[in-house]
């Protein structure tokens, strides 16, 4: 009610006063003004200000114009505004200072309305007269508490006062302040301000609360105490309330909590014998797996395999892998390493080998391939090839008999080892026949080599075990040259074996590694059988021309051949047991592995001797030397030849000159 | 792993096995704690709850240190298996003459060339 009239009020002035109510910075301010002071001071200061500031304006509007600024910034005002002073200074300050300036003798009491409407009215009537007068009496004019008096009149007195009163009242002012700056001051107070207004808040909303929850049993009393926000937003007696009793837990329900804790124990309990059981089971069935499975490993597998750990390329499994290839034997063939994995088939419950090729992964059949030698003989009418003879078929490679020996992995290696083998032997074969081209011996295809000699060819050919032929190779009459078709491809077999054992030489005396491949020079598998065979051929056409040039014309004449190998000096300083031992194994095949050569002597009685060497130096040609010696020891002759033509003629020669002449003499 | 790995592993994966097993069987006893205040009640469920937890977990655990144990058996074999030193045979016993090899070298080449000379003629 009160604010309503001082609302009121305040409209009044500000249209006494006129329009420049707007430019009142209290005005504007009013809302942190009126929350820094309560309302009714607010009221009263904005009242004084209005009429103060009309005034001011109507008198002297350049004055007026720069109020507001000075009394925002008080500190550094362009010139003081004591209004702004008086109205922020505390009424026990102010009181003595308005007694002050009224001069002795003036009471406090003795200032009332009445005597400041009077004033005022004096001063109206002489407003044109004095100016400093004017502001005096309309502020009283408008003045209407008491409370309020004090605070306007002051400022009307000051006003009033002039100039020099003014800066006399200041110094004072400031010499009282002089303990808090302005600004402490007015920080200090606002935030105590706030404070007050939290209170205030948390308090009315506390009140607010209380008023409705009482609202909905005694409507009057809580209504009385409601806000009017709230008994407009909130209908009245909508909150209520109910008293809860704190209940005590009852019998059962403890029970029935415990029997539910120990239902959860139990069926918890029994969750984890079925966890541990299906585990056991599971645990059980695996270990006894790998029981089997190392079982059969231990039962199969010989300290002599070459076992290491791997792991599956595709799922990573943990596998043990067993090497059959021939590489620590001296192998050199890297197309199949030769590693297989052992690997236990679930479903048939057997160990397994399956071979891990590095470079193919063909099917398995493509690898169970071995060597044959077929022996085709000429038929001199027809100029066609007959098959004499076929090497037998290993038992080892002679197949369909696994799905016994499946579970036997020795076995299983040594057919796999097999293979292997063969595999490499056909390599190194290609390998070498690939140079030998000008001694009858061609690739015909991937793998097939063809060896021709005069009166017969030699097939060499990887075959699979499921070829016809092979299977059906028990059916086929025995054939004449079978058993030499054998021997051949054993003797192929042992150079292997034979090349193998050099390499490991090698690597044992040299330091440094041997190059993988020395490529034809070391292969020796078809030269060592190619160059018997062909200085057999050789031997028998030199004999055949020393029987036609020689023993036929010279009566009385002799050949004695006797095969000169000469044996490698095998001593070799062994450092080592085992590299002695590999010589001496190696020596044992310099029959095969030296180059053939024979000597043929003829004795021509009384005219001395023929010597003739045979010698294959490459295995595969032939070099003959020639020497004459006559009766007296006295050599005639030392040649070799290349040709088989040139000897008949040489010897043609020798006999004509140095023996036929006495012979022919003879018969002559 | 070598040996002593191993029978660590062992030693420490028999001790979690007991302490796994004597905890569960701590918390297969029924009747909980003895604890009969009012605010044990409150707690019943939670405890319940936490009971079946372990218990599982400690279960767990348990199944866990047995296949432990069969991964070490395991390795025990690799390990058995990989390490294996070939005996040294000797195989000069077996091993042929070097003579005799020599001889059948020859008696085979004689074969399979003699042939050609026996057609021959």
């Amino acid at each position: 009610m009160e604010r309503d009239s001082e609302n009121g009020n305040d409209e009044n002035i500000s249209v006494d006063s006129g329009i420049q109510l707007a430019l009142d910075p209290d005005l504007i301010s009013l809302p942190l003004n009126s929350s820094t002071v309560t309302p009714a001071t607010t009221i009263a200061d904005a009242t004084g200000d209005d009429k103060l500031d009309g005034q001011k304006t109507t008198a002297n509007a350049s004055e007026n114009l720069v109020f507001p600024m000075g009394r925002r910034n008080n500190e550094q005002a362009l010139f003081r505004n004591p209004y702004a002073i008086f109205k922020q200074m505390p009424m026990q300050e102010f009181i003595p200072l308005l007694l002050h300036q009224r001069g002795p003798g003036f009471k406090f009491a003795d200032l009332s309305e009445k005597d400041l409407i009077e004033e005022i009215k004096k001063e109206q009537q002489t407003t044109a007269a004095e100016e400093t007068a004017l502001p005096e009496l309309s502020a009283a004019d408008q003045d209407d508490d008491s409370a309020m008096d004090v605070d306007s009149t002051s400022n009307l007195t000051r006003e009033t006062d002039g100039s020099g009163k003014d800066e006399h009242s200041r110094d004072r002012f400031e010499e009282e302040e002089e303990l808090m700056s302005q600004e402490q001051f007015l920080t200090a107070r606002k935030e105590m301000v706030e404070h007050v207004n939290l209170a205030l808040n948390e308090s009315s909303l506390a009140l607010e609360f209380l008023s409705l929850l009482l609202s909905s049993v005694r409507e009057s009393a809580g209504t009385a105490s409601m806000s009017p926000f709230l008994k407009k937003t909130v209908p009245v007696g909508s909150l209520n309330s109910d008293k809860l009793p704190l209940a005590h837990q009852t019998r059962e329900e403890i029970v029935s909590s415990e029997i539910l804790s120990r239902g959860w124990k139990l069926r918890s309990l029994n969750e984890s014998r079925s966890l541990l059981k299906e585990k056991y089971s599971s645990l059980c069935k695996i270990i006894e797996r790998e029981h089997q499975y190392w079982t059969k490993i231990s039962k199969h597998t010989s300290n002599k395999d070459v076992l290491f750990k791997m792991r599956d390329r595709v799922n990573g499994m943990r596998l043990l892998g067993i090497k059959y290839g021939y590489e620590d034997s001296g192998s050199t063939y890297k197309h199949d390493r030769g590693i297989a994995v052992l690997r236990n088939n679930p479903e048939l419950n057997i160990l397994e080998l399956v071979p891990s090729n590095t470079t193919e992964t063909s099917e398995v059949n493509h690898n169970e391939r071995f060597v044959r030698v077929r022996i085709f003989t000429k038929i001199a009418s027809e100029d066609d090839y007959i098959l004499t003879g076929e090497s037998s078929v290993n038992k080892l490679f002679s197949s369909h008999d696994n799905f016994n020996g499946l579970e036997d992995i020795e076995n299983q290696i040594n057919k796999l080892k097999a293979f292997a083998f063969e595999q490499e032997l056909m390599y190194q074969l290609k390998k070498e026949s690939s140079r030998l081209i000008s001694y009858g011996v061609t690739i015909e295809s991937e793998s097939k080599i063809v060896m021709e000699l005069p009166n017969e060819k030699f097939e060499v050919e990887l075959i699979s075990r499921d070829d016809n032929s092979v299977v059906n190779h028990d059916q086929d009459a025995p054939k004449v040259n079978d058993r030499r078709a054998t021997l051949m491809v054993t003797t192929l077999r042992l150079l292997l074996v034979v090349m193998f054992k050099k390499n490991l030489r090698q690597r044992l005396t040299s330091s440094t590694r041997p190059q993988s491949s020395k490529g034809f020079k070391d292969v020796l598998l078809l030269r060592p059988i190619l160059g018997r065979l062909r200085h057999h051929n050789y031997k028998i056409l030199l004999k055949k021309i020393l029987r036609d040039y020689v023993l036929d014309i010279i009566e009385g004449s002799s050949i004695n051949e006797f095969s000169s190998d000469n044996p490698k000096s095998g001593a070799t300083k062994a450092l080592d047991d085992n590299i002695a031992k590999l010589s001496k194994e190696i020596n044992a095949f310099g029959c095969l592995l030296n180059t053939s050569s024979t000597s043929f002597r003829v004795d021509v009685p009384g005219k001395g001797t023929l010597l003739l060497v045979l010698e294959s130096p490459n295995y595969c040609n032939a070099v003959v030397t020639i020497k004459f010696e006559s009766s007296s020891n006295k050599v005639s002759f030392d040649t070799s030849f290349s040709e088989f033509k040139e000897i008949e003629e040489f010897l043609h020669f020798v006999v004509t000159e140095y023996m036929k002449d006495k012979e022919s003499v003879k018969r002559e | 792993m070598s040996n002593q790995a191993l029978y660590e592993k062992l030693d420490q994966t028999c001790e979690v096995l007991s302490t796994k097993l004597i905890e569960i069987v701590k918390l297969s006893s029924i009747d909980g704690a003895d604890g009969e205040d009012p605010e044990a009640n409150l707690s019943e469920t939670s405890v319940a709850t936490t009971g079946v937890m372990l218990v599982n977990n400690q279960t767990m655990q348990l199944i866990k240190r047995v296949q432990d144990l069969l991964v070490l058996t395991r390795s025990i074999r690799e390990k058995w298996l990989l390490n294996q030193i070939p005996e040294h045979v000797d195989r000069d016993s077996e091993s042929t003459d070097a003579e005799e090899l020599s001889n059948l070298l020859e008696q085979c080449m004689q074969e399979i060339t003699g042939d050609v000379e026996v057609n021959l003629k």
